[in-house]
């Protein structure tokens, strides 16, 4: 049972406001068309690292929600969704801002958000416990069949690449499996570079794939400076009037929060895929389907739910698990390990007080996000104009400085840019980033639980057959499969409306 | 042409993945096995990838909107790369101050920002990161 009055006896000021400062954070990068949750996180790495590691989690956790309500408000205001996941919030958002609500239209962004928000760390709480329990019961051998359930799945993060995002999440395995073998400590890859003993320095790489590829994408514009636009400037009034009323659409709130949370403790499985399932549910469910798409706020509220929701489900298998539940989860994991802490069913028995403070300034940072939401949506629009030729030099430098700060090494800035190369050609061919990350993070692990149980089994594979939790792991990873071939052979035919 | 753009990155890796095991296939098995199934899993994936490219360029269907005919814009990223590079290897000679005005007023020149304030923003950014980083954060630069 969580002792409430204890976390609020541990509870930081300073803490608190390094919450509301990811917030605003995640709010204006979030709000930059272009820039994803992934790559929010990966710039604010510099600040992250420099902070203890509950300050860290708290601060890039932050960013995370604000990103994804962040990317509603440009969607809403101008009709450009600042992330793919957003695109779902234009459909009824911007339509409502034609009609003269945006006042109502980003107090239900907001509101709904925060709620969607609260709900799925409150589910992250009850959920997350029990299962890392069982979690405690799992040896190397399930551990690494549930490794690769969690790589398999990655077919579903785009059924119809689902060859290519197969392909960049062992990409992700190959690269993580340079330097020394964690069996008898031979050097693979390496080609005599010190530095690559450890294998590929890990900000850099995220920095390189996230960041410096993004920059690279952005600057193959057309127009790089996007020509003005008017912003409806909100009333204050409305929008705290509007926020009361988005109870009254508890429905597609509910519809939101619940396939948010569900879809994010999926692994693989992410915001745009949650944001449009939830819009396709509530339009179905609705009994008046045909106003979606015209400014319904069922249809702005549901997506706006699902994106936010996503943040505390794919807490769940992250934390408990030691699974990532999406690109930006897989990203704080890594920051984790870096900062010493190994998420998985062992945290919750050695830092359990942690998580529960943790999910306390995430609530708080979910309120705060409200009161952010109603006095400054507007301006944060305007502010998140910026030209990209401006943005673009100043993130280059900002992502420097955060792979020099790890180590140190001007080889660790070589690696961002060669990554940040990398992650631009497979961007451009549509290999999803979030699955080579995925690889990455988990490929370490996947390797030393694979080793482990080869050799408490005196090298038998079929150690990876005969238990029964790896059978059921098996039977899951069949199932993946089979849905992800489904849902492609669906988007071929134009049965399934694709997110992008 | 068509082909080649969506085998290329599969290509790459067919390349990458000969060079890794012929780099690694001195060593135990013991030390390899695990990159050696994932290099066997990326072989039959980058040629399913490949049997699938030429079947839809034989189509001629999948490429209807390929989205890589923006053209002249491809010209920036080799260009900012290489301007990249250039920041890298002049941290490595000189130091933050000096490279990062440089490598900002550069790139800002480059995408079009007018020389004044190219040469306003370069200064003031490395600046303000200045005083962010190292000052408070206390990272050494």
């Amino acid at each position: 049972m969580i002792e409430i009055f204890g976390l609020l006896s541990e509870l930081s000021l300073m803490t608190v406001w390094i919450a509301v400062a990811g917030v605003i954070v995640g709010i204006f990068f979030g709000a930059l068309p272009g820039f994803g949750g992934s790559a929010s996180l990966a710039i604010m790495l510099p600040v992250a690292l420099v902070l203890s590691p509950l300050n860290a989690m708290v601060f890039l956790l932050a960013i995370y929600t604000g990103g994804h309500y962040g990317g509603g408000i440009p969607a809403v205001l101008m009709g450009v969704p600042g992330d793919a996941s957003a695109a779902a919030t234009v459909l009824d958002g911007f339509p409502m801002t034609q009609k003269g609500q945006a006042s109502e239209a980003l107090a239900f962004l907001a509101m709904g958000s925060a709620v969607a928000g609260i709900v799925s760390i409150i589910a992250f709480l009850v959920f997350a416990p029990p299962l890392a329990r069982f979690a405690l019961s799992f040896g190397p051998p399930e551990l690494f069949m549930l490794v690769i359930f969690g790589l398999t799945i990655i077919g579903s993060i785009e059924p119809a690449n689902m060859l290519k995002a197969l392909m960049a999440g062992a990409l992700g395995l190959l690269i993580a499996s340079v330097g020394v073998d964690p069996y008898l400590g031979n050097a693979r890859m390496v080609a005599n570079i010190p530095q690559l003993y450890d294998g590929f320095p890990f900000i850099p790489s995220l920095l390189g794939l996230f960041c410096i590829s993004q920059m690279l994408v952005l600057i193959t514009r057309d127009n790089l400076v996007a020509p003005g636009q008017d912003v409806v400037t909100p009333s204050l009034k409305r929008t705290l009037r509007g926020m009361i009323d988005c109870f009254r659409h508890w429905r597609a709130m509910s519809i939101g929060t619940l396939s948010g949370t569900f879809i994010g403790a999926l692994p693989g499985a992410g915001a745009t895929i949650a944001a449009f399932i939830a819009y396709n549910v509530s339009k179905n469910t609705s009994s008046d389907p045909r106003s979606f798409g015209k400014g319904n706020p069922d249809g702005l509220i549901a997506p706006e739910a699902a994106q936010n929701a996503i943040v505390g489900g794919s807490m769940i298998p992250t934390f408990a698990l030691g699974i990532p539940g999406s690109g930006a989860a897989a990203v704080l994991m890594g920051v984790m390990m870096y900062m010493g802490l190994r998420p998985g069913p062992q945290l919750f028995v050695e830092q359990l007080p942690l998580i529960q403070l943790l999910c306390l300034y995430l609530l708080i940072a979910s309120v705060a996000m409200i009161a952010i939401g109603a006095v400054a949506a507007g301006a944060f629009c305007r502010v998140t104009r910026v030209p990209l030729p401006v943005l673009v030099p100043l993130v280059v430098v900002a992502a420097s400085i955060g792979a020099y700060s790890t180590r140190g090494e001007i080889f660790d800035l070589g690696v961002m840019v060669a990554f940040g190369v990398l992650g631009y050609l497979l961007q451009r061919k549509k290999y999803p980033l979030s699955a080579v990350v995925l690889g990455l993070v988990l490929g370490p692990m996947a390797e030393q639980y694979f080793i482990q149980s080869l050799v408490m089994s005196n090298w038998n594979y079929a150690v990876f057959f005969t238990r029964p939790i790896t059978m059921v792991l098996w039977g899951l990873i069949v199932v993946s499969v089979i849905v992800s071939i489904l849902l492609y052979r669906k988007v071929a035919r134009g049965t399934v409306e694709q997110p992008h | 042409m068509l082909v080649f753009r969506e085998v290329m990155i599969p290509g790459l890796i067919l390349i990458t993945i000969s060079i890794y095991y012929t780099q690694t296939r001195h060593l135990p098995l013991n030390s390899t096995i695990f990159p050696n199934i994932v290099m066997a899993a990326m072989g039959l994936l980058a040629i399913a990838i490949i049997i699938k490219a030429s079947i839809s360029a034989y189509r001629r269907s999948d490429f209807a909107q390929d989205p890589d005919t923006s053209g002249i814009n491809q010209f920036r990223v080799p260009m900012m790369v290489a301007l990249s590079a250039g920041f890298v290897a002049m941290l490595h000679v000189t130091s933050f101050m000096i490279a990062t005005p440089v490598f900002l007023i550069g790139a800002f020149l480059f995408l079009g920002v007018r020389p004044l304030p190219a040469i306003l923003i370069g200064v003031c950014g490395t600046a303000i990161y200045y005083l962010l980083f190292a000052v408070l954060l206390g990272l050494n630069l």
